[in-house]
């Protein structure tokens, strides 16, 4: 997994864009010569960085895109100077050891970079490799003739690969910009949805072999053995969207977070997802259950009140969630704060619960004729077991940071403990 | 932000669930009606009446015939008292034919007598290469475990197999559970086997059969008749050759010209029989001590009560769910108990059982039935659960495994399911 997945320990990370970032639209336009003669071009990204020369294997620094303008803008960063940059910008824990500041650092933005003049310390060793594109340098700076630390190089490439961030990436500002936050956790929510449908299409394949075990200590075993499998999956589905809840509602947008290593944080999700359905969803649950029951043969009115129940019941657990999450604590489940929280964010928010619990009751209804399917042998029952998962998991986490988000918009988060500590 | 009051959450609260409450006060409760005990008394009359052609009870039809399998109910009702079990000798036959090209196949029963006059039916009416016999021993119409069997090959399209009279006491609380828990007892076993739909094989998931008019069928090997008054109806036509209100005679099958003269029996007639038939007493389970309970024990244990469950709504200690089960390819059997009542044109369309699917007998009162299963195979309790397949299968299996001392407490318990004593 790509070093943007970070486990669900929360640490203050810097927010600031790199400078140093990559560009889909890349252009060779960088042309330069070698102290050897040989023509050279490069992308534009690469300007102030350094290569080996094809033609006589001499380190070559890569001047900037532009003419540059003497005295006006730096010139290409020297080795030192992004060692220096990264010292400063990054966090020490993204950082190798050996590049750990032993000295105080200066502030370096990318502001400053475009606005300041280049004093002698910081010039010193980047002087402008080229005045101007396609004209040989009558000398070659000085960092030409510099020994060139590899080691060094791979250290910093490594460290800067560690934190590297797509170049506009912010918290979002609109609701369906959310959209875009279970595609950049794809290998989450694919992961997680597949390993729960999967696993739940096996527990009811399997549990109906288990009519051939008699009652009894054996048969206790094997199914607490068996259950503890989708029960850890299932915790680590909560505890991902958990995650997405609480960074939507640290505005964090850097990292996508999850139980990680944490088993216990995955556990504890799962019981706060379940104390928030029994803290009020299970009632109408409860009274759907002994409808679809005892009802006899249903009729258009009661399926019309099975769904109504079912949403009712989907749609208050997503807001219990969201008020436990907001207000950091099991103890604001009580419908008190419920409403106080509907009050704060507006009424609006019912009808997005409604509305989210309306495709989860699609997804259910789904789930149920796959696992029916399934009992046949079919494998038409996997695929929409599957497609079904997948797809619940994509909207559930798009909802969680909506919902996360929304309230750390309006600033609703209780903040001394809103994430910090989760 | 003014903090929205507490009532509104009530107020939507109960909104919600209101209309669950309000469809639940409508369901009709059970009814418990007492017998008319001049009515069961004139019904015993002719439930013990020995008929005879043009008999004086029959209101000036042609009584019994013209094709009948007995003279009187309580000929073939009398095991273990008046309204009991029928042994070997009065069973069934039964035919299905599905031609080519016809949508609907033709059920009907074979009969073991004509009066005088009219044409004995045959096997060999149905197609010429059947014997020329009203009835052959079972052993040459299906295999039957640990018995020579010579089975005759059936001619495309046709199917032969025997039911065995099945005892009527309780058959009045059977008639009085609501159809709605027969349709709970379904929802539950889909429920507790994954959702797994009611045609698989393995795991036992029963289904409501539903009839055309869309009542639940409860009585009879197939779950054919949803009332007690049909079920007394059709046995009078197709044992005994009576016609009634509600079922016409059957004519021969050599003789399909067969003019029916008047009704038989009356409306308040077959009232009458009805009514000594619900007038019989419930089965009760006799004290069979500790290992008595422990073969209960084990009867659940090994997932005898999965289908047989012990109790249904509000009547205890039926051992039945009512619902059609898929017993595997050994215990097939086409054909229901006598040739359906058009169908109204107006009502939805159903699904038959298939061969293979039967309803649950209930086993109170089972101590006293014998010979058991449909066409009466298995000579003994102990038989008769190795014979069980299909979604059964995994019981009979884990009886086979049962330690003998164990073996012999559960069938020890269903010995202790006696008839009552009257």
């Amino acid at each position: 997994m790509s070093g943007e997945y970070v486990s669900g320990e929360w640490s203050d990370i810097a927010c600031d864009h790199s400078p140093l970032t990559y560009s889909p639209l890349t252009t060779m336009a960088i042309k330069f010569f070698c102290k050897c003669g040989k023509k050279l071009k490069a992308r534009d990204e690469m300007a102030g960085r350094r290569s080996m020369c094809p033609r006589c294997g001499s380190p070559v620094g890569i001047p900037a895109a532009g003419p540059t303008h003497g005295g006006n803008t730096l010139g290409p960063m020297s080795i030192k100077d992004r060692l220096q940059f990264w010292k400063t910008h990054l966090p020490s824990e993204a950082l190798p050891k050996s590049l750990l500041p032993d000295e105080p650092t200066d502030s370096f933005s990318r502001d400053a970079q475009r606005s300041t003049q280049p004093d002698d310390s910081s010039t010193s060793s980047s002087e402008p490799a080229a005045k101007s594109p396609g004209k040989p340098p009558e000398k070659p700076p000085a960092y030409f003739d510099a020994p060139l630390d590899r080691a060094l190089i791979r250290q910093v490439i490594r460290a800067r690969r560690s934190v590297a961030q797509p170049q506009e990436r912010r918290l979002e500002r609109h609701w369906y910009e959310c959209l875009l936050y279970p595609f950049r956790a794809w290998p989450l929510v694919f992961g997680l949805s597949g390993a729960l449908a999967l696993c739940a299409g096996l527990t009811a394949l399997v549990h109906r072999q288990t009519q051939e075990l008699t009652q009894g200590f054996s048969t206790v075993l094997i199914y607490g053995l068996w259950a503890s499998v989708p029960l850890l999956i299932l915790s680590y589905s909560f505890g991902f969207l958990d995650c997405v809840m609480a960074g939507g509602l640290a505005g964090e947008f850097r990292h996508v977070r999850w139980p990680g290593r944490k088993i216990g944080l995955a556990f504890k999700s799962c019981l706060t997802w379940a104390a928030c359905f029994l803290f009020g969803p299970i009632v109408p649950i409860a009274l759907a259950l002994i409808l679809w029951l005892q009802a006899g043969e249903m009729q258009i009115i009661d399926w019309l009140i099975l769904g109504e129940l079912v949403i009712v019941a989907f749609a208050y657990w997503i807001l219990v969630l969201l008020t436990v999450h907001a207000k950091d604590g099991l103890r604001h489940s009580n419908p008190l704060r419920v409403t106080e929280m509907v009050g704060q964010l507006g009424w609006s928010v019912i009808g997005i619960a409604l509305g989210a619990a309306g495709v989860a009751l699609i997804h259910v209804l789904i789930a149920i004729a796959a696992f029916t399917d399934l009992q046949r042998s079919e494998s038409w029952g996997w695929f929409a077991l599957i497609l079904c998962s997948w797809s619940g998991m994509f909207w559930a986490t798009f909802l969680f940071r909506w919902l996360g988000v929304w309230c750390r918009w309006l600033d609703l988060t209780s903040p001394p403990r809103a994430i910090s500590n989760r | 932000m003014k903090k929205p009051h507490i009532g509104w959450f009530l107020l939507i609260a109960t909104l919600a669930l209101a209309p669950a409450g309000f469809r639940m006060l409508t369901w009709r409760a059970p009814r418990h009606a007492d017998v008319d005990s001049d009515m069961a008394r004139a019904g015993q009359v002719l439930f013990n009446h020995k008929w005879e052609y043009k008999d004086a009870l029959a209101n000036g039809g042609d009584g019994l015939g013209p094709v009948y399998n007995d003279v009187s109910c309580k000929n073939c009702h009398n095991q273990g008292g008046v309204g009991g079990g029928g042994d070997l000798t009065h069973n069934v036959t039964t035919f299905i034919i599905q031609r080519k090209g016809e949508k609907k196949a033709r059920e009907g029963v074979v009969h073991l007598d004509a009066v005088k006059g009219q044409p004995n039916e045959m096997l060999s009416d149905l197609h010429p290469d059947l014997p020329r016999s009203a009835r052959i021993d079972l052993t040459r119409l299906t295999i039957i475990p640990g018995q020579h069997c010579n089975v005759i090959p059936f001619p495309e399209g046709i199917h032969i197999s025997q039911r065995n009279t099945p005892a009527l006491f309780g058959a009045k609380l059977i008639d009085e559970i609501p159809d709605r828990d027969i349709i709970a007892n379904e929802r539950k076993e889909r429920l507790k086997w994954g959702l797994a739909p009611s045609d698989n094989e393995v795991a036992p998931v029963g289904r409501a059969h539903r009839l055309a008019d869309g009542r639940i069928g409860r009585f009879g090997w197939k779950a054919q008749t949803a009332s007690l008054s049909d079920f007394v109806q059709a046995a009078c036509a197709n044992e005994l050759g009576l016609s009634n209100p509600g079922h016409p005679q059957p004519t021969p099958l050599g003789k399909p010209s067969y003019q029916q003269v008047g009704m038989d029996l009356t409306l308040d007639q077959c009232n009458q029989i009805t009514a000594f038939v619900a007038s019989l007493p419930r089965p009760k389970e006799a004290d069979a001590g500790t290992a008595g309970h422990d073969g209960k024990k084990a009867f659940a244990n090994i997932g005898c009560a999965n289908c047989h469950t012990p109790d249904l709504g509000s009547v205890d200690g039926i051992y039945s769910d009512l619902l059609l089960h898929r017993m595997g390819q050994t215990l097939q059997g086409g054909g229901s108990y006598g040739q359906p009542p058009p169908e109204d044109p107006n009502s939805r369309p159903h699904d038959g059982p298939l061969a293979d699917e039967w309803r649950t007998p209930p086993l109170w009162g089972v101590a006293d039935s014998a010979p058991y299963m449909h066409d009466g195979r298995a000579k003994t309790l102990e038989e008769a659960v190795q014979f069980h397949g299909g979604q059964a299968a995994s019981s009979a299996h884990l009886f086979a495994q049962l330690p003998p001392p164990k073996r012999v407490q559960l069938i020890g318990f269903l010995k202790s399911l006696r008839a009552p004593r009257q």
